[in-house]
């Protein structure tokens, strides 16, 4: 208790514990798939840990990892288009994929839901992540990502929109 | 708010004000179009939560600490590792000492971490109650002495009480106790010392050895229920924890 430094390390480290399963669902949600996911959220972790003198004791510890894990994405996304290997955004990406497996679970409901989810932009993916999955209110979802509440609502909306194009619409063809 | 779609986003995120909640409802009674299209929307918000449900259901255990990089092997060298420990005492964390019996229930009120600040209270004694009469479990409560106290469940006893056990950390080291309430007082049924954070990993682990059976006895003793559900709690603190 003397060590402040310590002390909010350690503090900090627990209370991760106790976000864990949230911050590894809002990964995995941004990330575009369940594995990337957890490469994210263990980053995200590493430069929380590594930066928990950042954190002001008091604000919400959700908000700030969430905003890490967007950063990294992003960091990642950069290095990859100046790399050129990105690969563009196809709608039936994730959907079927080259192999069998991914075509099977692309007649899912389940899988559709995911794919829909990665075809969004990343700001509406980010977005729905907040306010649908972890129930975020707009006050909140708009300090974490640090846009007008007024944003939030439209955001949303086009999210929804797209969404509901999406596993709507492709509901009983199968490609 | 004119806009449909945004109209509906609000209506399903529960964020339009009393008004504009009667005026949509009444809309949805007269517009057959726009109450499928809402609860097609619905429907969507459902099937994403299931899509990306996942994690919440998964233990949080000492595989995936490690995984996700929470485990700390460079300083725990001290201390016996979490597993070792858990191993040794056969006596998990405590979210996964309920997890066989609750299917997820303490993920939910894991899911609620927050810092909470008393005001100003007299002595440690009021903000003891304060903090379980108030704090959702999972809430760290910061005490004004540096301490803070973490309600971690809430069970119903076989005699009706309501019971959180609680972590408390400060100057007297760390301490999980079970306090049950009373005619508006919350009484100390047990108290174990440690055993709540490993200082040198931050992991919250259980009471180890006899602390725990400490712990375990006190739940035989008060018949203790499941935990309660994140929502069920959060409306025993809206009503003061009346019983109705």
């Amino acid at each position: 208790m003397t060590d402040v430094t310590g002390n909010d390390q350690f503090d900090l480290r627990s209370e991760i514990v106790a976000i864990l399963p949230r911050l590894r669902r809002f990964c995995m949600a941004i990330a575009r798939d369940g594995d990337a996911g957890d490469d994210l959220c263990q980053a995200t972790i590493e430069r929380a840990l590594s930066r928990a003198e950042q954190f002001e004791t008091g604000t919400r510890l959700d908000s700030w990892m969430y905003r890490i894990a967007q950063n990294i994405l992003i960091d990642g996304a950069r290095r990859k288009r100046t790399r050129g290997v990105e690969i563009e955004a196809d709608d039936s990406l994730g959907l079927v994929g080259d192999d069998g497996v991914q075509i099977v679970e692309g007649r899912s409901d389940l899988a559709r839901a995911r794919a829909a989810m990665a075809a969004l932009p990343d700001d509406q993916r980010t977005l729905l992540a907040l306010v649908v999955l972890d129930g975020m209110s707009y006050k909140d979802a708009a300090e974490t990502l640090d846009i007008p509440i007024g944003t939030v609502m439209s955001r949303l909306a086009r999210a929804r929109r797209a969404i509901d194009a999406k596993v709507n619409a492709v509901m009983g063809t199968v490609q | 708010m004119t806009d449909r779609s945004e109209m509906i986003a609000a209506f399903l995120d529960g964020r339009l004000d009393d008004a504009a909640l009667a005026a949509f409802e009444a809309q949805l009674a007269r517009d057959d179009a726009l109450a499928e299209e809402v609860a097609r929307y619905a429907a969507n918000d459902d099937l994403l939560r299931t899509a990306f449900a996942g994690p919440m259901h998964e233990p949080v255990d000492a595989a995936l600490l490690e995984r996700m990089g929470l485990s700390d092997p460079g300083k725990s060298r001290a201390v016996a590792p979490v597993a070792v420990l858990a191993a040794a005492n056969d006596n998990p964390p405590f979210w996964q000492r309920w997890q066989w019996r609750t299917g997820g229930a303490i993920a939910a009120s894991l899911a609620l971490i927050a810092v909470m600040q008393l005001g100003r209270g007299p002595g440690q004694e009021s903000e003891f109650a304060m903090a379980l009469n108030s704090a959702p479990s999972a809430t760290v409560v910061q005490l004004a002495d540096g301490g803070s106290i973490t309600p971690r469940l809430t069970f119903t006893a076989s005699d009706g009480r309501y019971c959180r056990e609680y972590l408390q950390t400060g100057g007297a080291g760390n301490e999980t106790g079970i306090a049950c309430l009373r005619e508006g007082s919350w009484q100390i049924e047990v108290k174990s010392k440690g055993g709540a954070k490993l200082p040198d990993s931050g992991t919250i682990i259980a009471a180890s050895g006899e602390d725990a059976a400490k712990l375990d006895a006190a739940y035989a003793r008060l018949g203790g229920s499941d935990p309660i559900s994140a929502e069920a709690e959060r409306s025993l603190i809206q009503q003061k924890w009346s019983k109705r």
